[in-house]
């Protein structure tokens, strides 16, 4: 073996030695580390790129659609009673539902009258079952 | 992984065109109202509707009744709809509630600016309710307010 070659490879040997040593270093590595997150991250896509942007725009799409397409008067009060002009009657008469010989047990009334009043003369509810159907009259007898 | 974006998209605007409409009727409701006219004078039964002459017998005595008109009214919760009724009257219509098998509607018979009758009814499907009094030439009004499935 050529005693110069020998030389030769202890050399390159030891400054691989070196060289490993050097590396390892704590401080090496760091830099190393830091190095890599500085310039060699991965990039990520943004969520909001491809999922819910469009998204936010499909549902910003259909809240447009929906205060346009709905009616107006959704998110108003729902009592949109009549103003009452002058001095009414509210004499309502309401009577009794007339009960008919065999009439068929129904599940309960079809029409409920909540509310009646008239400013022109007295009122007055009743009901007839007709072919098992409830049936409700509002009346009301005008004065004069 | 592809970009899922325009599938996306297109998926929530094509739920939204369906089922929008599908929100915005299920908040309505339209009533069926016939105009008739009852009259203590002549014998005739002027109706489209048999079935009407039945429950008018049963409910009132005059002896002549005349059906002026009929139509739908397309109402929408808490949107008042007015509609021209003979000799100047005016009949007020508001949605008030909806539900499955009831509605609660507002109903209001008015004439020069006062209401004849001004009523709150809780209506299950079908359901039908004569308005009935207020006074014409020759008869008084009756309306027939029916809201069906």
């Amino acid at each position: 073996m050529n005693p110069e070659s020998d030389q030769e490879e202890k050399a390159i040997a030891l400054y691989r030695q070196y060289l490993q040593q050097e590396v390892e270093r704590p401080q090496v590595a760091r830099d190393k580390a830091e190095f890599l997150e500085t310039h060699f991250k991965p990039k990520r896509r943004p969520v909001t790129s491809f999922l819910w942007a469009p998204s936010l725009a499909a549902a910003a799409i259909a809240a447009v659609w929906l205060i346009v397409g709905l009616p107006t008067g959704m998110h108003q009060p729902v009592d949109v009673t009549l103003p009452q002009t002058g001095p009414a009657y509210v004499t309502s008469t309401t009577a009794e539902p007339i009960q008919e010989a065999m009439m068929p047990v129904l599940p309960g009334p079809s029409v409920e009258v909540k509310r009646i009043s008239s400013q022109v003369g007295s009122t007055m509810v009743y009901q007839r079952v007709y072919q098992e159907i409830p049936v409700t009259v509002v009346w009301v007898f005008p004065k004069g | 992984m592809k970009n899922k974006a325009p599938i996306i998209t297109i998926l929530l605007f094509t739920l939204s065109v369906f089922f929008l409409p599908h929100l915005k009727a299920a908040m309505e409701e339209k009533i069926l109202v016939t105009v008739l006219v009852a009259s203590p004078d002549g014998s005739d039964y002027d109706l489209d509707n048999d079935a009407f002459r039945d429950q008018l017998i049963q409910l009132f005595s005059y002896p002549s009744y005349r059906q002026i008109d009929q139509f739908w009214i397309p109402l929408e919760r808490a949107k008042r709809e007015a509609v021209s009724l003979p000799e100047g009257y005016d009949l007020l219509l508001n949605l008030q509630e909806k539900e499955k098998e009831r509605v609660l509607v507002q109903a209001v018979i008015r004439k020069n600016s006062q209401s004849y009758v001004d009523t709150v009814l809780s209506i299950r499907k079908p359901g039908v309710v004569f308005l009935g009094g207020p006074t014409v030439e020759n008869g008084v009004l009756i309306l027939v307010l029916e809201s069906r499935n």
